[in-house]
């Protein structure tokens, strides 16, 4: 081309770029006289409009030079022996055993780019799926991972066979029906554990020498683009376009439908050996359009039905699933009306004679021959009819709960566009939905549903949702009038409201359902689960003694129980230990508890949640005896047993955690306890559930930790989020707000905000509460108004409020607790300001003897109390000692305070004071 | 660590200054020595994607490093010019190298028995980065300045004032070159 007509062809594009598309052709020909050259011009400006293609070509080449192995490399296990094949989703080798462990020829697939961590991870997650098909029709997927480069490889089982194509061209029509029923199961096998191909075509199914189809690539499609980024995966995926279904094409979610559509197009072309490509709007050519022909034209006109139906543009329209095709296909064989058929009333009349003709004759003979029967068999025939009829209706509802529920799957799982793991929350809450719309007029279907959802919640940790769900459960129930439903209903109910720490309506619910079971002579298992719930409600309403005859009513009904003794018997128990514990009979709770645990230990596998809740009471239960280092021993083993079942965020798990934290935190090992409570207010912020009273006690217990710490900035700021949430809230009667104000107080008093504690620290406890934290909260009360008056220099006022701690705290606490020795505190600081050091070292001692007892060596309070003990021993003259007593808490005190705590300044004054002065 | 050496950087602008001066051997060893920067950056960005949970390797991201690795950032236009062809030929060659290189491998390779999803469809990758290869070839010996922009564009990732600096020409002269010559190539690729 000269310069001339490359210049003139570059005027022209860009002339013709500056019209209308429609009237290009038409300025063109005015302008140029040379058809070749605006053949010339048309193209390009057609290339203009097409999309870019260079990009593509220029990433895949720079995805193709990752370093691949070659033949005789190494990956893994595995020597590769020859490439079998390459394209653009990767490149194949056959591959085997480098170890000589066993002899294994597998097929290693790898695929192109490099993926990032992300899809590295999503990849895995997606092959873990894949690796759990086990099917004879399904190409094993044996292992994978990434060469040392990071590209990722697929082990895949090897099979030797022949395409479906070729090998359907040797047999005849009933055998290639038959092969297609066989792909047909193996694809319905997959579909129903979640796995779509994407990418069915007869080259993908491999038959055996012996007849069986075996299918590639299960789900590879969808893993190649688990790989890919987030940012391109969204409309790039791998597929054929002569076999995938319009809503794939158009790069729309991708389920079990468009392997179904895959299906009928195979069939199509195994019916016909002939393929043909679908029209753009995706509806495919029959097979009689493709020349099958030498079959009466009704049945061929069946087959084409078959075809056109799994084909349908519409994803609605198709078979529900493989399995319906491959059955359509039986019905072809059998004369059946079809499924795809059009439902026509001479159709399914004709086809039904002909199927029964056999049965039809020799009823007709039977009839003839022996007339004296013929009342009596038509009298059968009635009742069979009846019978019949009665059967077809409940398999109608049947049927359609099935249907809402593949409908359900269909939509939620198994593979929508965003390459996200399928959630089962969001199943069930569409399901939720779905119910309420689709199965409106049912309400019998609708109950048995939501009570099924409801289920799901509950082992989910999703309480919000399950009650809810069970509470709609309930009022359609009482509709209905199903009275056992309804108390199953109001036990499920109010355990999940006692889970939630609302006892007021657990209360109610427990209560009507014991009206209930006593007018029903219900069964013992309902009657313990409600006894039992009704002690826990009521012990968080602060009624003990109510709470304490529920729980024995229930062990008694549960030893006697007949069926299912150790489960109720132990759930009995339970109720009793939390009673006990809760109320300060410690060492009767951990007898309950023990019990409990051994029964369950009995009769239940060791991953089992309610093996788990057992070690959770026996856990509490050594907690309120001031047992901590069992009672984390006991919930280390329950949080390993949730995490082994359940997701890290879900209710069971955080209640777990937050248990095991609280038991290290009271041993004094707070750096272990701070990241396990801070994951979960993570958590329960990320659930939305940061208003919860679960909420509330996890946020008390990190803003306590903080305080510890000497934290103060971000302890105040932690407990007036808690104070005020708890406040709002205070409807549904948090028993636990008096504690948080005082712990308000507390640190506000700590921080040097005298004048803003006060007002928290003086607050009346009000009695509302569970019995031991209303007098806890008491004995806490006069301690830090104690502490408080101290601090503002009012000491004649001290030792009153120290003598009623001492009074309220010595009800519950044995000698030698933590709270007396936070009581001796104050007293020996009282002491030091007073002018009397000796008595404050007495003080102090006794104080630390009985705390490194209790908490170790490495508490906080320990240092803390360490260092009041050699400021008394300093002003008393007792400067060696001071030194030995400072020397441990010195050493100690950067790992567990923050920079900036007070106890440093404390700390930095005693050492100044006993460096050797000179002169 | 040929990578990390500030000295690639006075090398590379040595070259230029003796290409500039006129020095046509100059030339073939900035290519040299950016094939071997390419190398070694492609490298290890595959090695390092999986840990920094970067995407697949990207042809722009390899020459923006490649840039600021190579090139001083107040060197001459004329210089500036030059390194961007010398980089565009690079990465021509090593995206060609690296596709021969694999169908080479596959020559003697088995029949297919089992078969890629998709590959049947698909171009294969080296197939059409030949004929890139050739196109562009085909553009320059056409129209030298217009196979500049592209290879600019696409090769190196450079954003139309960068190529109509480096070029000494305007933004619309850019953006005419580019629409003409990208459709021109489309138009090469799928014939």
């Amino acid at each position: 081309m000269d310069a001339e007509r490359w210049r003139r062809l570059q005027d022209l594009f860009e002339g013709a770029l500056a019209r209308e598309a429609g009237e290009r052709a038409a300025w063109l020909a005015g302008q140029e006289a040379d058809e070749a050259l605006r053949g010339e011009v048309l193209a390009l400006l057609a290339a203009d409009a097409a999309d870019d293609q260079v990009p593509g070509v220029l990433q895949r080449a720079a995805a193709g030079s990752a370093v691949a192995p070659g033949v005789d490399g190494l990956v893994g296990p595995w020597r590769l022996r020859r490439e079998l094949g390459a394209g653009g989703m990767g490149t194949v080798f056959l591959a085997e055993r480098a170890d000589g462990a066993y002899q294994r020829t597998v097929a290693i697939k790898f695929l192109n780019g490099i993926p990032s961590r992300d899809a590295g991870e999503r990849m895995r997650r997606e092959r873990q799926f894949l690796a759990d098909l086990d099917h004879p029709g399904i190409a094993r997927l044996l292992d994978g991972g990434s060469t040392a480069e990071g590209q990722p490889y697929l082990v895949m089982e090897y099979v030797e066979g022949a395409d479906l194509a070729s090998a359907g061209r040797e047999l005849g029509l009933e055998d290639r029906l038959r092969l297609l029923q066989k792909v047909a199961h193996a694809v319905h096998y997959a579909h129903q554990r979640l796995v779509v191909h994407r990418d069915l075509k007869p080259a993908n199914i491999l038959v055996r020498e012996d007849g069986r189809p075996v299918l590639l690539d299960f789900g590879i499609a969808r893993l190649a683009d688990a790989g890919e980024s987030d940012s391109q995966s969204q409309t790039r995926a791998w597929y054929t376009p002569g076999y995938a279904s319009p809503e794939q094409r158009r790069g729309g979610p991708v389920g079990t439908a468009s392997d179904i559509y895959a299906l009928g197009q195979i069939l199509a072309e195994l019916l016909s050996g002939r393929f043909v490509p679908p029209a753009p709007d995706g509806t495919v050519v029959p097979p009689s359009a493709r020349g099958l022909d030498g079959l009466a034209r009704r049945r061929l006109r069946e087959l084409d039905a078959v075809v056109q139906h799994a084909c349908a543009p519409e994803v609605e329209q198709r078979y529900p699933s493989a399995a319906a095709l491959a059955e359509d296909i039986d019905r072809w064989f059998q004369h059946k009306p079809l499924r795809a058929a059009p439902a026509r009333p001479w159709y399914r009349a004709s086809t039904f004679l002909r199927r029964q003709r056999w049965a039809v004759l020799a009823a007709l003979a039977a009839a003839l021959a022996l007339f004296a029967f013929t009342l009596r068999l038509s009298q059968e025939r009635d009742r069979a009819l009846a019978a019949e009829a009665r059967a077809l209706e409940e398999s109608a509802t049947a049927e359609e709960v099935v249907q809402f529920l593949v409908s359900l799957f269909r939509a939620a799982a198994p593979d929508q566009a965003g390459n996200r793991p399928i959630q089962p929350a969001e199943l069930v809450d569409r399901g939720r939905a779905q119910v309420e719309t689709r199965l409106a007029d049912r309400p019998l279907q609708q109950v048995r549903l939501l009570m099924a959802l409801g289920d799901i919640d509950m082992e989910l940790g999703r309480t919000e949702q399950a009650i809810a769900g069970l509470r709609q459960a309930l009022a359609l129930q009482r509709q209905l009038d199903q009275r056992d439903r309804v108390v199953a209903s109001l036990v499920a109910i109010g355990a999940l409201e006692n889970q939630a720490e609302r006892a007021t309506p657990a209360q109610a619910a427990f209560t009507e359902a014991l009206q209930l079971l006593d007018d029903l002579d219900g069964p013992t298992a309902a009657r313990v689960d409600a006894l039992s719930g009704l002690a826990q409600a009521q012990l968080r309403l602060g009624q003990s003694g109510a709470a304490r005859d529920s729980a024995l009513a229930a062990v008694a009904v549960a030893e006697a129980a007949r069926a299912d003794r150790e489960q109720l018997l132990a759930m009995a128990l339970q109720a009793l230990a939390e009673v006990d514990s809760r109320s300060g009979r410690a060492a009767d709770a951990i007898a309950a508890a023990t019990r409990a645990l051994a029964l369950l230990r009995d009769v239940l596998p060791p991953d089992h949640a309610d093996l788990a809740t057992a070690i959770g009471y026996l856990a509490n239960s050594h907690v309120q005896a001031g047992e901590y280092a069992r009672a984390e021993r006991l919930f280390a083993e329950m949080l390993e047993i949730r995490l082994r079942t359940l997701d890290r965020g879900s209710a069971w798990v955080i209640t777990a955690r937050h248990n095991l934290a609280h038991a290290i935190y009271s041993q004094g090992r707070i750096l272990d306890a701070l990241p396990l409570m801070e994951e979960n207010l993570a958590l329960l912020r990320e659930r939305g559930e940061d208003e919860t009273p679960s909420y509330l006690v996890a946020l008390n217990n990190v803003a306590s930790l903080h305080e510890s710490t000497g934290n103060l900035t971000e302890s105040v700021a932690l407990f007036r989020e808690l104070v005020a949430k708890a406040e709002a809230g205070r409807a549904q009667g948090d028993p636990r707000l008096p504690q948080y104000r005082q712990n308000l107080g507390r640190s506000l008093m700590l921080a040097g905000w005298l004048d803003e504690a006060w007002p928290w620290l003086d607050r009346p406890i009000e009695g509302s509460a569970e019995p031991i934290a209303t007098v806890t909260e008491r004995g806490r009360r006069h301690l830090h108004r104690a502490e408080w008056l101290r601090r503002r220099g009012r000491l004649a006022e001290v030792a009153p409020e120290l003598a009623s701690a001492e009074t309220v705290f010595a009800e519950v606490f044995e000698p030698g607790h933590p709270r007396l020795a936070a009581v001796a505190r104050v007293r020996g600081e009282l002491a030091l300001d007073s002018g009397d050091p000796a008595a404050a070292v007495g003080l102090f001692e006794a104080a630390l003897g009985d705390l490194e007892a209790a908490l170790g060596d490495g508490a906080p309070v320990v240092i803390e109390t360490r260092v009041q003990l050699a400021r008394a021993l300093l002003a008393a003259g007792r400067r060696p000692e001071a030194g030995r007593v400072l020397a441990p808490a010195a050493a100690q005190a950067p790992g567990l305070f923050v920079p900036d705590a007070p106890i440093h300044d404390s700390l930095a004054g005693l050492q100044a004071q006993l460096r050797p002065r000179r002169g | 660590m040929a990578g990390e050496d500030p000295g690639d950087r006075a090398q590379v602008t040595r070259l230029l200054s003796a290409w500039r001066a006129g020095d046509e051997a100059a030339r073939d060893r900035v290519v040299e020595a950016v094939y071997a920067q390419v190398r070694h950056l492609a490298a290890r960005h595959l090695r390092g994607q999986v840990g920094a949970g970067a995407v697949s390797l990207q042809p722009t991201e390899l020459a923006n490093e490649l840039f600021i690795r190579l090139l001083d950032s107040d060197c001459t236009w004329t210089d500036r010019r030059h390194f961007y062809n010398a980089a565009a030929l690079a990465m021509r060659r090593i995206l060609v190298d690296a596709a021969r290189a694999r169908s080479s491998a596959k020559r003697g390779g088995g029949q297919l028995h089992l078969t890629l999803s998709a590959a049947e469809q698909q171009p294969l990758p080296e197939a059409a980065v030949d004929q890139l290869d050739g196109a562009l070839d085909a553009l320059r010996h056409l129209d030298p300045r217009k196979a500049d922009v592209v290879e600019m564009s696409y090769l190196l990732g450079l954003g139309r004032e960068a190529i109509a600096s480096a070029l000494a020409v305007s933004v619309a002269t850019v953006d005419r070159d580019l629409r003409f010559a990208r459709a021109w190539l489309q138009q090469r690729l799928v014939a």
